[in-house]
């Protein structure tokens, strides 16, 4: 019998470590997301989670052409658009931002480097290592995924959307986990918990845990590059839910559920 | 049933069923969906039943099964991650499913840098000598802190063990 539970322990072990990511299977978040004890209307809500972002979020706004001249492959984007890399990974670049790699040793060296801010979804490879690099800081892919933004001209910003990143900076080093943002900038290192939403302008997924509306608001616009009207700033009105998909439907779900009148502002 | 005992119900069995669904579908962010996609439609059902479900746990470990199942044909990699959870859950998948859960949450209560190295290891598949380059930390800094999560792991699983016969 002893044998028998210690065998089991030890496939559970297994079973989990294999298959566990850091904050996700919260009782309480998820019985107040539900909706059961406030009665929303569920049928509205679009229960999709993070499922599909295994992904990487990176911002750099500065770095000398110079740096990039020697890169065979070398994409400025005149729009928002996705394009995928030889080993499967993808990339989002915003406008106007632009990545570089060497497409000859690709497949043995994943190395890219970026200005502006983009979004990479890797496809894990234990033995060749993801990193990307803004010249100030690199940051690698150690689980399945991670970000880097570059705040200004000295400090960059890593925010982990799911997996582990090491980040290293003038031969300093921190490993962030999901839900972490750490800061780089000459003087050092500096971890501290994400904002939330943070990787949203890529994902398209939003996420609202008693936000006040003004503040949600400002995250959907951010997201989604649009303006909204019609906003009361009442900051005691509160959000709460999960949503992916795009912003008409999502704008249509707040206006039921909060019984409000908001409306994109059409350019 | 009113709210506060749909509640308990719900805290409780929360975990315990995002193992199960996660033996089925193998990513735990799809396992949430399912468990909360459960959850609301069984909620649904019972405003609009006369009578509540016989036995609501196993009930509801019904649902989660059925949904899963539902959601890998959707996703049309047919076959479930775990062959035997596929079944009708009995009370050995329950038991799993609460043991698993035991040890899933030992592993969120680790300190974050410990948790970091188990998961390097056991996740990730990276040796001591790899992990320690990598966090730039001795090898015995390695070994001893794996020691110390495995110690805290492991009991968490006996934990099940005396709790179910005590």
């Amino acid at each position: 019998m002893r044998k028998d539970n210690e065998k089991k322990t030890a496939e559970s072990i297994r079973f989990v470590t294999s298959h566990y990511e850091p904050d996700v299977f919260d009782a309480s978040k998820a019985w107040k997301k539900s909706g059961i004890r406030s009665g929303l209307k569920h049928a509205s809500i679009i229960w999709l989670s993070a499922a599909a972002v295994a992904a990487i979020i990176l911002t750099i706004t500065f770095i000398r052409p110079a740096d990039m001249a020697q890169y065979d492959v070398d994409i400025t984007a005149n729009a928002k658009t996705t394009y995928a890399l030889p080993d499967g990974s993808s990339v989002t670049l915003t406008a106007s931002s632009r990545l570089a790699y060497d497409s000859s040793t690709f497949a043995t060296n994943r190395h890219v480097t970026i200005s502006g801010q983009a979004f990479f979804e890797v496809t894990p490879d234990k033995s060749h290592p993801f990193s990307v690099t803004d010249g100030l800081a690199t940051a690698t892919v150690l689980g399945t995924s991670f970000g880097i933004s570059r705040i200004n001209d000295s400090s960059t910003m890593v925010a982990v959307e799911t997996g582990m990143v090491k980040v290293t900076c003038n031969d300093r080093s921190e490993v962030v986990t999901p839900g972490q943002t750490v800061v780089a900038s000459t003087e050092g290192l500096t971890v501290s918990e994400s904002e939330m939403n943070v990787n949203s302008w890529a994902t398209n997924h939003l996420d609202f845990d008693d936000t006040p509306l003004p503040k949600a608001i400002k995250n959907i616009e951010e997201a989604y590059d649009v303006k909204i009207t019609d906003c009361p700033t009442d900051n005691s009105i509160l959000l709460t839910i999960s949503y992916s998909g795009d912003v008409d439907k999502l704008i249509d779900i707040i206006n039921e559920l909060l019984n409000l009148n908001l409306k994109i502002q059409q350019e | 049933m009113r709210t506060n005992e749909f509640e308990r119900y719900y805290r409780k069995l929360y975990l315990p069923l995002c193992m199960y669904a996660l033996r089925i579908v193998g990513n735990p962010y799809e396992s949430e969906d399912i468990v909360q996609e459960s959850f609301i439609s069984i909620w649904n059902r019972i405003q609009t039943s006369e009578s509540d479900p016989d036995n609501f746990k196993s009930y509801v470990y019904r649902t989660v099964r059925n949904n899963a199942l539902i959601h890998i044909r959707q996703k049309s990699s047919v076959e479930p991650l775990d062959e035997k959870y596929a079944d009708i859950p009995d009370d050995e998948a329950i038991d799993t499913s609460e043991r698993d859960a035991n040890i899933w949450r030992s592993i969120d209560e680790l300190p974050s840098k410990r948790r970091t190295i188990l998961l390097l290891n056991k996740r990730d598949g990276m040796s001591y000598d790899e992990i320690a380059t990598y966090l730039g930390i001795s090898k015995k800094t390695v070994e001893n802190q794996l020691g110390k999560a495995y110690k805290t792991i492991r009991e968490a699983g006996r934990r099940f063990y005396l709790l179910l016969f005590a």
